[in-house]
């Protein structure tokens, strides 16, 4: 369910002693080239170029993985200002898209180029610069969500926490730090 | 069964707790994402909507950090096939508490979901 104003959020994991939860999907069986299409495909028909992946602006890189986990460093849009005063949560959305675009660039470099290998998003950040009373956080980071959903389908949705701040790095209206399961090469 | 706390539905019925069973649909996000042995569980708010420092004290803060707390059990329970005592530990909990500018007790508020885990 969707909450509108958090008075509170809390973000959690755990670690469970058994793997009675849900399978990670088979590994298809195509060849590695044509799984790579396929993602690519779906982006070129939603009508997505890939960026080069962006070069960090400060002190950090912006990939770093774990076994079968890709982290991912904090993305923004091209866009600065704030929501709720200079834009509206439609116009956001598509900022929040376009941080979208700057992970999927990343997450591209993280593959060697092969997004097939995406098994699911698993926790997605989105924080957004907005106004004080400003209260649809949660609408704005759809744009990123369901980018994610129309790329890699139902396994694109994370475990997701949308929250807003006052002010963001080099004035960006929004930022998305995104974690992935990916299968090896 | 986590052999320090004794069976985690115990627990839960003495401390007069229900966590109730989530059958919400995934729309724009997952409740939870499971991979290997992690759950995660995606942010979970409070019924409670306005500002701690200006609407709601540090206590009532509390008690709504609780509840959120409460549903994050409950997806947990979902991603674990209705059995907690599959939890070994709660690895990370991050929060976000919508306050005045010049609230600083942040802390005294989330322990209200610490204290519950």
């Amino acid at each position: 369910m969707l909450r509108r104003a958090l008075f509170t959020s809390a973000l959690a994991s755990f670690l469970a002693a058994c793997g009675k939860t849900e399978q990670v999907p088979e590994a298809e069986t195509e060849t590695p080239g044509k799984m790579a299409g396929k993602v690519d495909a779906k982006l070129a028909e939603l009508g997505i170029e890939l960026p080069e992946a962006a070069t960090p602006i400060a002190a950090y890189t912006p990939i770093r993985k774990v076994g079968n986990m890709v982290y991912i460093a904090g993305q923004g849009p091209g866009n600065q200002g704030v929501v709720g005063r200079d834009y509206t949560t439609d116009e956001a959305y598509v900022f929040a898209r376009d941080a979208g675009i700057s992970v999927l660039s990343q997450l591209k470099k993280a593959c060697d180029g092969d997004l097939n290998r995406v098994v699911q998003c698993v926790q997605l950040q989105g924080i957004v610069r907005c106004t004080d009373d400003f209260t649809e956080q949660h609408l704005v980071i759809n744009g990123t969500s369901e980018l994610f959903r129309d790329v890699f389908g139902e396994v694109g949705l994370a475990a997701r926490a949308a929250v807003g701040t006052n002010s963001l790095p080099v004035g960006f209206v929004c930022e998305v730090i995104a974690t992935f399961e990916v299968r090896d090469a | 069964m986590n052999s320090s706390t004794g069976n985690i539905n115990d627990r839960i019925r003495e401390l007069g707790i229900d966590v109730p069973d989530v059958e919400t649909p995934i729309t724009t996000y997952a409740h939870t994402r499971t991979v290997g042995n992690l759950v995660y569980v995606a942010g979970q708010g409070a019924e409670v909507h306005g500002k701690i420092g200006r609407d709601f004290t540090v206590q009532e803060g509390y008690d709504a950090a609780r509840s959120s707390g409460i549903v994050v059990l409950s997806q947990l329970k979902h991603a674990l096939a209705g059995d907690l005592n599959q939890v070994k530990q709660c690895v990370e909990l991050l929060y976000y508490v919508h306050c005045t500018d010049n609230f600083t007790e942040q802390h005294l508020v989330m322990d209200g979901t610490s204290d519950l885990f």
